[in-house]
């Protein structure tokens, strides 16, 4: 399950090969995939059953919660990622490479996880919402 | 299935019957399932008789699309309302004549004639009817003595059936009614016998409302119709109805108001449209107490009364039991008619317009076009008795205003809940919620009509 998590961050094969082993090797893309599963699901039901008002029972309003979700997430992501790398350089007193491009495929990658959480999520817990259950569909 | 007939005669009577039909609109409990107007006036182009014979035409036309059985929970539009005669009226023969004509003044005797000038004036006897009786009760009381021979009342002794009742609405100080309600009166308690049921005619439960003086009219030299004459009218009438009216009737109303505006003096026709009046509205709520009430053999007479003697009364000035009958269903309906003016086209991406499937398609429907050109003589009703003497201002009415739950007067409305959800999106919360007894087994006409009322009645009920 784990290694599967891990592959879905490289689905696009947009990661460089060193930072392709940082990833396999460590487990940072799976505390990512966690949180990234308990955020987007708070915010679906902050969105469905806490906020829920017919103000914001609209598809504008809900894509403006799915785009910040995958923005506090693709945020988590990077800073999680490069974390996790920088402190297990420095746990081996090694220099820390430069990945910052691919730490940007990495957040992108999970700004689109995110993005399908909230989705999936949202099909998944509308149902019973008072004002909402018919957004986005 | 009990049936009530109400005889509304003369303008008054047009006046209350279009009252009730706004009470019965709103949902105002009345427990006779079908109500039967039969408008007396040989004022055929009166103008409150017309604007009252469209108001329940539409009524009608609304609640053909309704259906109500023991699972339905909307009260708007709950009962039926009939028509036993074309246009909900009894045709008056021979009203477009002259008066000499109608007696056959030049065939008569000298002693007769001689009788005939003592009780009718010279403008009595010249005048014609088509206009009714421009407040000379002895011409009515002649003319209208026909009832018997009419088809109409025929086919309405037809119709009646056990456990029927019958309701007259007449006015005491005019003409065709003063005349009309002791003539009906004797031809329903001693009905002929070559009339069908006529024993039930004859021991049927019948009540009745008088309404005294309540406007005046302006001094008009070319007009019969005087103000001064009410009260002397009143008066007599009372006095006869003493002795020859109050005995014959199961339940006596009367109704009256010292407070009075003086109108246009109109002798009929289509001029005669008088404002709506509080007293039409609280005579209308003699027939729902009727209505209510179980049959007796004992003769009452009832009196209607306010708590507060105020100008402009509101809910609060009204007795406890009045204010109970009336208060939520004319609130809700107010709201009712508020949402539709102003927020429903706007609000088709909301769930309960996506479940019900209401849309722009809605708008352009018979039912949805009829509700509104109902609801906006629902308006006019409220805002010409707001603005009569007394006045009856139970609400703001503002249409520009956001803040609808404070459109009660007298009265606090919850106007938020704890995430600041208000005005016309509460009113939207509480339509999705009463989604959850939305039956959609049945016409998006009932669903709709059922989901309104279930959200005001919450929105109103909510402490």
């Amino acid at each position: 399950m784990g290694e599967l998590i891990k592959l879905l961050y490289d689905l696009f094969k947009l990661n460089s090969d060193q930072f392709y082993s940082e990833l396999m090797r460590l487990d940072f893309a799976i505390w990512v995939f966690g949180l990234t599963g308990l955020i987007s699901l708070f915010l679906v039901i902050l969105y469905y059953y806490i906020i829920d008002r017919p103000l914001t029972a609209k598809l504008s309003v809900w894509l403006i919660f799915l785009v910040v979700n995958a923005i506090i997430l693709s945020i988590l992501a990077y800073v999680i990622a490069y974390n996790t790398i920088v402190d297990d350089y420095l746990s081996i007193g090694g220099e820390v490479p430069d990945y910052f491009i691919d730490l940007i495929y990495f957040s992108g990658m999970n700004f689109l996880i995110a993005a399908l959480f909230f989705l999936i999520f949202s099909s998944m817990f509308k149902w019973k919402s008072s004002n909402s259950s018919h957004v986005p569909f | 299935m009990s049936k009530l007939y109400v005889f509304a005669i003369g303008g008054t009577g047009a006046r209350v019957l279009k009252s009730l039909s706004y009470l019965l609109a709103s949902g105002v409990q009345c427990n006779s399932e079908k109500i039967v107007p039969i408008i007396i006036d040989p004022d055929a182009a009166n103008g409150d008789v017309s604007l009252t014979t469209n108001i329940l035409r539409s009524y009608q036309k609304i609640r053909e699309s309704l259906s109500f059985d023991n699972t339905t929970e909307n009260s708007f539009f709950k009962t039926e309302i009939e028509s036993q005669t074309p246009n909900f009226r009894i045709k008056v023969l021979n009203s477009e004549r002259k008066f000499t004509d109608y007696i056959d003044y030049s065939s008569m005797d000298r002693r007769n004639m001689a009788l005939t000038s003592l009780l009718f004036s010279e403008r009595n006897l010249e005048a014609t009817m088509d206009v009714g009786f421009k407040g000379n009760p002895n011409m009515g009381s002649v003319v209208l003595n026909q009832f018997q021979e009419s088809d109409d009342f025929k086919a309405f002794a037809s119709s009646f059936s056990q456990n029927d009742r019958i309701f007259i609405i007449s006015s005491i100080f005019g003409g065709t009614g003063a005349s009309g309600f002791p003539l009906l009166l004797k031809n329903l308690r001693e009905a002929s016998t070559s009339l069908d049921n006529h024993k039930l005619l004859r021991d049927s439960d019948i009540g009745a409302i008088s309404v005294l003086p309540y406007f005046g009219v302006k001094k008009d030299d070319n007009s019969e119709i005087e103000k001064s004459t009410f009260i002397s009218k009143t008066k007599a009438a009372l006095h006869y109805y003493e002795h020859g009216v109050n005995n014959a009737v199961n339940t006596m109303y009367y109704i009256g108001d010292d407070v009075t505006r003086d109108y246009d003096n109109n002798e009929g026709s289509t001029a005669q449209k008088n404002d709506a009046h509080f007293i039409e509205l609280a005579s209308a709520l003699a027939i729902i107490d009727f209505a209510n009430a179980s049959t007796s053999d004992q003769n009452e007479v009832r009196e209607f009364g306010i708590n507060k003697n105020s100008n402009n009364i509101t809910f609060p000035d009204l007795d406890e039991s009045t204010k109970h009958l009336i208060f939520e269903p004319l609130t809700q309906y107010y709201l009712f008619h508020l949402f539709l003016k102003n927020r429903f086209s706007k609000t088709f991406n909301q769930k309960y317009s996506i479940v019900l499937k209401l849309n722009s398609y809605f708008l352009r429907t018979d039912f949805y076009k009829e509700l509104q050109s109902f609801n906006e003589g629902y308006w006019t009703w409220l805002s010409q008795m707001s603005s009569n003497n007394r006045g009856f201002s139970p609400f703001t009415l503002e249409l520009s205003n956001n803040e609808i739950f404070n459109a009660v007067n007298g009265i606090t409305l919850k106007r938020s809940n704890w995430k600041g959800v208000k005005n016309y999106e509460r009113f939207v919360e509480y339509l999705n919620k009463a989604l959850k007894q939305d039956n959609d087994g049945r016409n998006t006409e009932n669903r709709f009509m059922e989901l309104f009322y279930n959200a005001t009645k919450s929105l109103i009920q909510e402490k």
